[in-house]
């Protein structure tokens, strides 16, 4: 079972992503602040990452270039949340490194499929 | 010193332009789960987004009295994300409002701020709940 870490301090978003991952057959870890997200990381072993930007104590962005320079955690595929919309915003985001940049609201099928390839993990049936 | 019925001012409810309460999204989470969990998912979200929304509301309203833009901007954009995730489509548009102005070091006076932004949320909340029953209903 492929296992994805959620960093994310909203008490919504996190069950929202929780019971859709979870539903969708992936193990779920959870971070609800930036500082302990490196640590936890490194406890957790995820397949990936479900960033929210504006985390407490570090950002998606300050946690983007923590992952590219640390030679284990460089290839760690990372998709941002956020709801910041402006283009630029995203462009530092991908230039950063995160994979796919979703803006809230988003849809959570669309966030799964997207996991889904990233995993090379087969869509789901029906 | 400005007054919120004001109307151009958009402030959450009062804002025509956004329904207080996106069904689609609704619609949307409920059918992340079976259609016998859907009631219990949809209540447990704003029963999780009201729990933080109200702490966040008074340190927003704290920020905006003291002057601190940089907090009041957090913690509207706090409000803002968490709002529309949840499909209070109005609300997040009022919390959208206030972190621009936040972001533009702009933060005017209004009379009975705290209690303004106390009862939208209050009134979304309910208009979520009713929505949730409608759409309970129509299963």
């Amino acid at each position: 079972m492929k296992t994805i870490l959620i960093a994310d301090d909203d008490p919504v978003m996190v069950k929202l992503l929780e019971f859709t991952l979870q539903r969708a057959g992936f193990g779920v870890l959870v971070c609800r602040e930036g500082l302990s997200v490196i640590a936890r990381v490194r406890a957790g072993r995820p397949d990936l990452i479900v960033l929210d930007v504006m985390l407490p104590g570090r950002s998606g962005l300050e946690l983007l270039r923590d992952f590219k320079e640390d030679a284990e955690l460089a290839k760690l595929p990372v998709v941002v949340v956020t709801s910041q919309g402006k283009n630029s915003t995203q462009d530092e985001l991908l230039a950063a490194g995160a994979l796919n940049v979703f803006t809230k609201p988003f849809s959570p099928t669309m966030l799964i499929a997207r996991l889904r390839e990233l995993l090379h993990e087969p869509a789901a049936q029906g | 010193m400005d007054n919120f019925s004001h109307k151009t001012f958009p402030m959450p409810g009062l804002d025509p332009a956004e329904p207080v309460v996106d069904r689609a999204r609704l619609s949307e989470l409920g059918q992340m789960a079976t259609p016998a969990e859907s009631d219990a998912l949809l209540r447990e979200l704003l029963a999780l987004y009201r729990a933080e929304a109200v702490p966040h509301v008074a340190r927003l309203a704290a920020a905006w009295r003291a002057g601190d833009a940089h907090g009041a901007r957090r913690e509207a954009h706090y409000l803002a994300g968490s709002s529309a995730n949840l499909g209070l489509a109005r609300l997040a548009a009022g919390w959208r409002e206030l972190e621009a102005l936040a972001g533009d070091g702009r933060l005017p006076v209004f009379t009975h701020f705290a209690e303004m932004l106390e009862a939208r949320l209050r009134e979304a909340c309910a208009a979520y709940e009713q929505t949730v029953a409608e759409l309970s209903g129509g299963r």
